[in-house]
């Protein structure tokens, strides 16, 4: 992988210099209702009680979302005993090639398929749809061998359901700078929404 | 042609002569030769043909497309299914009977395994399907019995298979072989295979690989027979025996099974039939650029020099062809024993026609594809 092991003295401004400052909100979360990489149909409600780190990701997607996986994997790591409290949960972000059989195949690839607290999640168009609807990312096909095209979203959802941060969740060049820069970054809002609970 | 990186040395896949080369400290050694994924095929549904396009592969920027040209039509349209970045190269192949074609996407960049594509519209539609594995770098890497059962040859030399095509959509992949395996089976020590270079399958949807022999003189084409590998492949003239042979591609054909092979110098064909194998006359190789199989076992090879050989079953002899036209990436089999050459610049394909009057090339089609710069970088 691109991505090397955690660094743990990155710097969360690297990754803001490259998104753009993060936006806090206080806004409800759309209720969600899709399955996960194991078939089990999972809800935002059944997650309430835990902090979530949500993105969406393409599962044959061949540049930033393997980095973006990396990111959230090694934001778990970060968290350490807190991990527990926390959800990291991707949502597919391809309208094709997205059956359980690809989130499973990538979690495999990503060495996610062993993370307790990981979560692919998908279904029908229509309900990727509207979930990629709620939450503003918007995902376009191209054609002539192009992967999917999605905006690149990471959300913070809080205990009880809102969400209270917004982040572009491009990784960056990942160079030795700002590699973990991201994951640190979200590890750091995880904590500010367990504390704020 | 393609020279892999490694020097294949397998003295374990010899018999008697690998030890007994091993004794004058002269152990065999190969260069493994595989075709480029450029090429053509036909189904019932109609003729296809895989090319790159766009810039360079360092940058990302190299995207393989599929074109169709239906039967009984004369233009060809640009069918490259969607949701998956292309730049690994796409593996085709046609499957039950002709009336569905597979494609394979070969992983690149952060990907590791092997979306599939299937049609059964002349590529109008697309369903998604999973080989979660790393598709071989040939064109002959996927093949599907009229069963529906499935071949895919993988990166490292096993061989997958599935049941069904619903299996196949549904990563329901397991293990046929490895090429430790066949090199060590009867045939495959026999021959000291050294590589898989293609699957299909032969009469009865019987499994079949070919690839590589370090013993000269040997044609490495195997198959599966209930659990058992053995020896299918032709026997070469007395004249090379003493050239190392490799199978550059392999197809089903009516009868039995086609196969095109480098034995040396010289570039072969074989057709299996009722009555064993037919050798075709030898033709000069030079680099091979690609490769494919027509309608009744026909054979083209486009070589080095914008030299182009086609060569119709059994019986035939190779014909060169005019000079193709500067990038030509691939031939098709046309209607009346013609052929189109498909020529790529930048994000224009450009498809010429052999005139039977001056027997030359004229361009009768071009097709600007939306190439989609910058997304893969």
């Amino acid at each position: 992988m691109a991505v090397a092991s955690v660094n743990r003295t990155a710097d969360p401004i690297l990754a803001l210099a490259i998104e753009g400052s993060s936006q806090q909100t206080d806004i409800p979360a759309y209720g969600f209702q899709l399955t996960d990489q194991d078939g089990q149909t999972v809800t935002l409600a059944s997650l309430r009680g835990k902090v979530v780190l949500m993105t969406f990701l393409d599962p044959v997607c061949t540049t930033d979302c393997p980095l973006i996986a990396q990111e959230f994997k090694e934001a778990g790591v970060l968290l350490g005993s807190a991990d527990k409290d926390v959800e990291l949960v991707a949502v597919v972000a391809n309208p094709i090639y997205r059956s359980v059989a690809f989130t499973r195949a990538f979690d495999r690839q990503e060495g996610l398929a062993t993370v307790s607290n990981w979560l692919y999640l998908t279904g029908s168009a229509s309900q990727l749809g509207q979930v990629w609807n709620e939450y503003g990312v918007a995902v376009q096909d191209l054609p002539a061998g192009a992967m999917i095209a999605h905006g690149d979203l990471a959300v913070v959802i809080d205990r009880s359901g809102y969400i209270r941060e917004e982040l572009g969740a491009d990784p960056g060049p990942g160079t030795t700078s700002t590699q973990s820069s991201y994951s640190v970054l979200l590890t750091q809002y995880a904590r500010q929404a367990l504390a704020g609970s | 042609m393609i020279r892999r990186a490694v020097l294949a040395l397998l003295c374990a896949g010899l018999a008697a002569g690998c030890g007994a080369q091993a004794t004058t400290g002269t152990a065999p050694v190969l260069q493994v030769l595989t075709a480029p994924l450029s090429t053509s095929l036909v189904t019932a549904q109609g003729t296809w043909a895989v090319a790159v396009m766009g810039g360079s592969a360092a940058s990302h920027d190299n995207f393989w497309q599929l074109f169709v040209r239906p039967t009984g039509a004369s233009h060809w349209t640009l069918v490259t299914p969607e949701g998956v970045a292309d730049n690994g190269g796409l593996v085709a192949t046609g499957g039950a009977g002709g009336a569905s074609l597979l494609v394979g996407f070969r992983p690149s960049q952060g990907l590791s395994f092997s979306p599939l594509a299937a049609s059964g519209d002349g590529g109008k539609n697309w369903t998604p399907g999973l080989l979660d594995a790393d598709l071989a770098d040939v064109p002959d890497a996927l093949a599907v019995a009229p069963s529906g059962q499935a071949l895919a040859l993988l990166h490292d030399g096993s061989i997958d298979e599935a049941a069904s095509a619903a299996a196949a959509a549904a990563g329901q992949w397991s293990s046929l072989t490895t090429l430790g395996a066949l090199a060590a089976s009867a045939p495959g020590h026999a021959c000291g295979l050294a590589a898989v270079n293609a699957v299909s399958f032969g009469l009865d949807d019987t499994p079949m690989a070919a690839g590589s022999c370090l013993r000269r003189g040997v044609a490495g084409v195997f198959a599966d027979s209930g659990g058992t590998w053995q020896a299918a492949g032709p026997g070469l003239p007395a004249a090379f025996g003493g050239d190392q042979v490799q199978v550059l591609g392999m197809a089903s054909a009516p009868g039995g099974t086609a196969v095109l092979m480098t034995a040396g110098t010289a570039l072969l064909a074989a057709w299996s039939g009722a009555s064993g194998w037919t050798v075709s006359a030898p033709t000069a190789t030079g680099a091979v650029v690609a490769s494919g199989f027509g309608p009744a076992g026909s054979v083209w090879a486009l070589l080095g020099g914008r030299r182009a050989e086609v060569i119709s079953r059994a019986g035939g002899s190779w014909r060169a062809l005019a000079g193709v036209p500067a990038g030509t990436q691939a031939l098709a089999p046309a209607t009346g024993g013609g052929y189109d050459a498909l020529a790529v610049s930048g994000s224009r394909l450009s498809v010429w026609q052999l005139t039977p009057t001056t027997g030359g090339w004229a361009r009768v089609q071009v097709i600007d594809v939306p190439i989609q710069y910058g997304t893969s970088s």
